[in-house]
């Protein structure tokens, strides 16, 4: 609601007193980075993923810099799940032991090249908590908002009050126009093409990059109804043909939910007029040998629950396209590399009089790929094209 | 004025009538009319501004007989032959009997006569009297000739405007040898002692002409004064007297602004602003543009206390700040103390911003219609029964959801509205000459809808009734005794299953007895108690709708009783050496659960004049304050709750020490002020990284407090008169806090001085105006300021998806210095048009040079995408405007 009064408070200076954001860099800041970062859950009767990086400057265009370091999941019984090390960053790890009633933390040991532990830091032990069975996951398609809102309706025992969600989405799209030539520009020529390596249907995949949470603690009962999660403009090609969300419940502590509610504020509600001054945020990371290190973070400990949907445009009409695609135009064949390389792509020939006119057209109008994805359908993808 | 003139026109016409006649080679032939129907004729058919005082005593009647061209000649020496004496002032002619040597009060010009007043010509003669060397010979008795008294006697009296009968407040009046000053008080009430003798006594206001005059007294004695608007006032123009007052004073840091200067200074949408005037003052910054709140010499926005008519305003804005809350229609003026703070305020520590209404006019019925572009307002005042009982009222409203209609509709906003009203009452009524009392009301909302699922709304209510009673010469009191409320609510019917609504409210119950006792010649003695009684709901949250599954939950109620009592000693020790020393022991308690604190407040000023142009002041005060602002935003927002001081959560305290030098030079033309300052406070509010301020049952646990200390220097040259006048201040301060308690790695900044987010070193402000005629006036308003520190991030890092923001330490980086140049062009209406109505039309830009100020610098990550940096500014283009007036 807060969020909605400052968005409603900018706007109205937005539109009646000219007011403007503008991009800004600000100089002369005193940056840091190489700060300690550590991200994942223990995931209870599951598999747990978990990543450390170190933090980077705020202009720093290069992927986050990995740490070599090993994980250990300890519990309050003295019982330890140990990860082997791991140099990119990523530590994948059997959890099925891992169950409701214990305590538990997370341990890890930073490396240096040789394998000799650095420095060793640790979680505050956790209790693991029971996320409930998702009810529904649902879609709105909003033609005020020009967007597709998506909800969860979930309900639990009167424990479960707090709630995290991430998603994983996957969705084919088509190219514009569908071609059955392929240019080959070492020989300049154009050939027919199977099937199987069509440039029209395409899959492309994203991972929420939201912080999705919610609550029930001020409710009479632990139930969700259509909260909303997240939405998908009307003109984004995730919704042009089939969209597939999985979405992942957690149950989370209210410290916990605190903190990613800090989160999400001090990274995007910074700013406004009434925003909330930005507050340094500190997870549930320590190193005990110095308890003044900033280690940025923060674990639970929860079972998960799990739900697909698949929403096809075909039922819906909702999808618009924005990419206008112009008109195929023919190109003489001394031409075609000149073309081909400048952002076009063939796309059909025609016999007109005893002579072939080859058409070409935009490559994004030409090969789905262009426009992010890939020829990877996932393999649980609900039809039988390629 | 107007009306006054046709009024004329319908007299002689009465008196007149049948006796005027012209003859065929255009002679004029008037016969047997009395003085004033022939000085009516002047007017009317000669066209000449005649002003001249009736003397009832003058039965004589005249027939003047001559052509057009020498009429006036005629008419004048016919006069003249009777006793009169004619002179010519500035175009106009001044038509008076008895110019000798005169002992005795004119009839009428004084209370007794009031009649006259309404004459026109007299109320101009009046204005222009002290350039007429005749009428200083003038000698007002005051006392029975030989009483017998000796030594110091209490002249006293009110000092009223003369077309309007409305007391003029903050008139000084003073005897010309500097041993005795005294100043008119909200009733327009002054009390002067003076010494047996002759004395010449002085009247100046704030755009009044200087009035002299010359006095024999013998006793204790009444004196009560009609002063006038300056003719070519209109523009508002600061006066000598205020020139003095830092001279006369003895407390330091007080500005004071009438109302027309506020009219005069430019403001985004060319309404006029009370709190935009208040930002223009040395000393006193604000985050930013779109702010409602404003700092005093380092203090917080919820430090200040602010008083419209004695009742407390909580949220002193509308709209999120882009209009104030008050009606400047209705203001007299504002005073703001921000060093010494009289004894009988107290509950805030930084500052006291006292805003007064007006009183209606209580000879006839007044008004105006105002119209911006945004907003609309109208006033009317009148006597209910004339010369004792007056009324005021105002409102104001806006029609901006025309505006928000232009939004997009995927803003999800588009069916959003933005309103507001306020509306003000006040009814005055004079029981006898010594009893007056004043019924106030003030109430104001503010109501929006975002998209259609969610209203929002906050309201001020303040009533209070004020009875002040004058027991003698030397004693008087005044009691008052209210009732003020601020509240805000949220409706959210978005999620059928979350619906909800959340509100807040403040209730205020207040009653404050001040008693002024003038004890010798030496000591006057300001003594009362005060007693106010809180009642806060910090939340109530409630479920909307049947399928709502929200839980009903409200915050406990917090009540407690805030008493003072307090004394305070205006102590002349010598001609030059004169101290303000005061107590006020403020006792708090609260009930719930049970909690006591209390404390001394020590408000000591002093002042040595040099002469009577050069004078310096020191000053020591220190406050408590029981009640807190519960926000994590750098500008007052909406939502903002407050909190009562209890078990958990101590009172606030503060003091600070001053001193400055005052020196009025250039015949008297420009003044130069200089103060320093050092402030330290305790215990005020900061918040822990990620604190839940709303609903939260263990808010205190959320709580931090914090330690301040401010410093600084302000500059202020002031030209208060004259074509071009106005102001330029200069003021250096640093504003510091310190979290009081370490938290280990928690703690904010590591427990290390950082600036506060008002912490704007250098600052320069110019308000100036220019009067090319008494119609035509160009205002300026210039701004600035080094940029605010705000908190920027110093690393990212990729979590949970996308990336993140990592801050460390508070208020480390600022913002670009901040830059405003605003004009406005004020056309009045004509004065001596025969017109009912006055329209008077201002137009300007707000912010000519088109900079881009920023308000904010700020990172977002676009939810993880990307990092970058951005500039809020909030007005970032030229703005103009345009406003009418109509007075009627």
């Amino acid at each position: 609601m807060n969020r909605k009064l400052i968005i409603f408070g900018l706007l109205i200076f937005l539109f009646l007193a000219d007011s403007c954001i503008y991009p800004f860099e600000p100089e002369g800041i005193d940056q840091t980075s190489g700060i300690l970062v550590i991200e994942g859950d223990i995931i209870a009767g599951g598999e747990s993923q978990f990543k450390v990086s170190v933090s980077q400057e705020l202009d720093d265009k290069k992927a986050p810099k990995t740490v070599y370091y090993q994980l250990i999941i300890e519990n309050d019984e003295g019982d330890e799940l140990t990860a082997e090390p791991s140099r990119t960053g990523v530590t994948l790890l059997d959890t099925k032991s891992v169950e409701i009633g214990k305590k538990y933390r997370v341990h890890v040991k930073t490396l240096d090249s040789k394998g000799v532990t650095k420095e060793q830091y640790y979680s505050e032990w956790l209790e693991v908590k029971q996320a409930p069975a998702i009810d529904s996951i649902s879609f709105f398609p909003d033609e005020e908002r020009e967007a597709m809102y998506f909800y969860i309706s979930t309900h639990g025992d009167d424990t479960q009050t707090y709630y995290k969600w991430d998603y994983k989405e996957d969705w084919e799209y088509h190219s514009a126009f569908v071609s059955e030539l392929e240019y080959n520009q070492l020989t300049n020529t154009v050939s027919s093409i199977l099937g199987i390596r069509n440039r029209y249907y395409c899959w492309n995949n994203a991972e929420s990059s939201q912080i999705l949470i919610g609550n029930t603690s001020d409710a009479s009962e632990n139930r969700l109804i259509k909260h909303e999660l997240y939405s998908i403009s009307k003109y984004s090609l995730k919704i042009s043909y089939i969209y597939s969300v999985e979405l992942t419940q957690k149950a989370i502590t209210a410290e916990a939910y605190n903190y990613w509610q800090t989160l999400s504020k001090n990274s995007d509600d910074a700013g406004g007029l009434f925003s909330p001054q930005p507050s340094e945020l500190r997870g549930n990371y320590y190193n005990p040998k110095d308890s003044l290190e900033v280690v940025l973070g923060y674990v639970s400990a929860t079972t998960i629950a799990k739900q697909r949907m698949y929403v096809r445009n075909a039922d819906i009409l909702f999808w618009k396209n924005l990419e206008q695609c112009a008109m195929a135009i023919v190109i003489p064949r001394d031409e075609w590399y000149n073309y081909y390389k400048s952002g076009y792509d063939v796309l059909f020939e025609e016999e007109l009089d005893g002579a072939t006119n080859i058409y070409w057209a935009e490559t994004r109008c030409v090969d789905c790929r262009s426009l992010g994805g890939t020829k990877t359908k996932p393999s649980f993808w609900p039809n039988n094209h390629d | 004025m107007r009306n006054k003139s046709i009024l004329l026109a319908t007299l002689l016409l009465l008196f007149g009538c049948g006796i005027i006649s012209a003859q065929p080679q255009e002679q004029i032939y008037i016969r047997q009319v009395e003085a004033d129907s022939l000085i009516s004729f002047l007017r009317k058919n000669i066209y000449q501004k005649v002003y001249y005082v009736k003397d009832t005593a003058d039965k004589t009647n005249y027939s003047v007989r001559a052509s057009k061209e020498e009429f006036l000649t005629e008419a004048f020496r016919e006069l003249k032959v009777n006793g009169y004496s004619v002179t010519q002032y500035d175009g106009a002619w001044y038509v008076l009997k008895n110019t000798g040597f005169a002992t005795e009060l004119p009839k009428g010009y004084f209370d007794e006569g009031k009649s006259l007043s309404q004459d026109e010509g007299f109320l101009n003669y009046l204005n222009t009297q002290n350039t007429l060397a005749t009428f200083r010979n003038k000698i007002y008795e005051i006392g029975e000739k030989g009483s017998g008294k000796s030594g110091k006697v209490h002249v006293r009296g009110y000092v009223r405007d003369v077309t309007t009968g409305e007391p003029i407040v903050g008139v000084s009046v003073y005897d010309s040898q500097g041993k005795s000053y005294a100043q008119t008080d909200e009733y327009g009430f002054y009390n002067i002692l003076l010494s047996v003798g002759e004395h010449e006594l002085g009247f100046s206001g704030y755009s009044l002409e200087d009035t002299k005059l010359n006095l024999i007294v013998y006793d204790d004695g009444g004196l009560d004064v009609v002063m006038k608007e300056k003719v070519y006032a209109l523009t508002g123009a600061v006066i000598s007297s205020e020139s003095t007052a830092n001279h006369r004073s003895n407390k330091i840091g007080i500005e004071k602004v009438r109302v027309d200067r506020i009219k005069h200074i430019p403001t985004v949408f060319g309404e006029a602003d009370v709190l935009k005037a208040v930002l223009t003052l040395p000393g006193v910054k604000s985050v930013g543009e779109a702010s409602s709140g404003f700092n005093v010499r380092g203090g917080s926005t919820d430090q200040n206390l602010i008083l419209f008519n004695d009742g407390t305003v909580y949220n002193p804005s509308h709209m999120f700040g882009l209009f104030s809350a008050f009606n400047a229609d209705v203001i007299n003026d504002i005073e703001l103390y921000k060093s010494s703070i009289p004894t009988e305020y107290g509950g805030r520590i930084s500052s006291v911003l006292e805003v007064k209404g007006r009183e209606g006019n209580s000879k006839k019925i007044k008004g105006s219609l105002g119209l911006g572009l945004l907003t609309s307002r109208f006033h009317l005042e009148g006597p209910i029964v004339k010369d004792k009982t007056t009324f005021i009222i105002g409102g104001r409203t806006t029609y901006s959801d025309w505006i928000l209609n232009l939004l997009p509709e995927s803003s999800g906003y588009a069916n959003g509205t933005a309103s507001f009203y306020d509306i003000n009452a006040s009814v005055s009524h004079k029981v006898n000459e010594s009893n007056t009392i004043q019924v106030y009301g003030y109430y104001s909302h503010d109501g929006f809808k975002f998209s259609n699922d969610t209203t929002f709304r906050y309201q001020n209510i303040n009533a209070s009734v004020k009875w002040r009673s004058l027991f003698n010469e030397k004693n008087s009191m005044t009691v008052s005794a209210g009732y003020d409320q601020y509240g805000y609510s949220i409706e959210d019917t978005f999620n059928a299953a979350a619906s909800y609504s959340l509100a807040t409210l403040i209730r205020q119950g207040f009653l404050k007895v001040n008693f002024k006792s003038i004890m010798s010649e030496r000591h006057t003695l300001t003594y009362g108690l005060n007693s106010l009684y809180y009642n806060l709901k910090p939340g109530m949250y409630h479920p909307l709708g049947a399928e709502s599954l929200i839980l009903s939950k409200d915050l406990d109620t917090e009540e407690a009783i805030e008493s003072a009592l307090f004394v305070s000693d205006t102590w002349q020790i010598t001609d030059k050496l004169s101290l303000d020393g005061g107590i006020r022991y403020s006792l708090y308690t609260a009930l719930n659960p049970f909690k006591y604190y209390g404390g001394p407040e020590i408000r000591v000023s002093g002042k040595y004049s040099f002469t009577d142009k050069i004078s310096i002041k020191a000053g020591f005060n220190s406050m408590r304050q029981y009640i807190h602002m519960i926000s994590n935003t750098t500008t007052i927002s909406p939502t903002d709750t407050w909190k009562l001081s209890g078990k958990d959560v101590k009172p606030q305290d503060g003091w600070q020490a001053a001193t400055g030098f005052y020196w009025t030079f250039a015949e008297n033309k420009i003044d130069m002020s200089v103060e320093g300052y050092y402030k330290k406070t305790n215990n005020y509010l900061d918040y822990k990284s990620g604190a839940i301020l709303s609903m939260n049952e263990n808010l205190a646990d959320d709580l931090v407090q914090v330690e301040g200390k401010a410093y600084g220097v302000e500059l202020m040259l002031k030209k208060p008169l004259g074509k071009l006048n106005g102001w330029v201040s200069y003021s250096y301060s640093r504003t510091l806090l310190r979290e009081m308690e370490d938290r280990g790695s928690a703690t904010i900044n590591e427990g290390k001085w950082y600036p506060a987010s008002h912490d704007k070193p250098h600052d320069i402000k110019v308000v100036a105006n220019y009067k090319f005629t008494h119609r035509y006036s160009i205002s300026a308003n210039l701004d600035y300021s080094t940029g605010r520190p705000v908190t920027i991030p110093v690393s990212k890092y990729y979590y949970a998806g996308g990336y993140r923001l990592y801050y460390s330490n508070r208020n480390a980086y600022r913002i670009p210095d901040y830059f405003r140049l605003d004009l406005a062009v004020n056309i009045e209406p004509g004065h001596y048009l025969k017109q009912l109505t006055h329209l008077s039309v201002t137009f300007g830009v707000y912010n000519v040079t088109g900079r881009k100020n920023a308000y904010s610098i700020y990172y977002t990550t676009d939810e993880g995408k990307s990092v970058h940096g951005n500039m809020l500014s909030v007005f970032a283009t030229q703005i103009p405007y345009i406003n009418l007036n109509l007075k009627f």
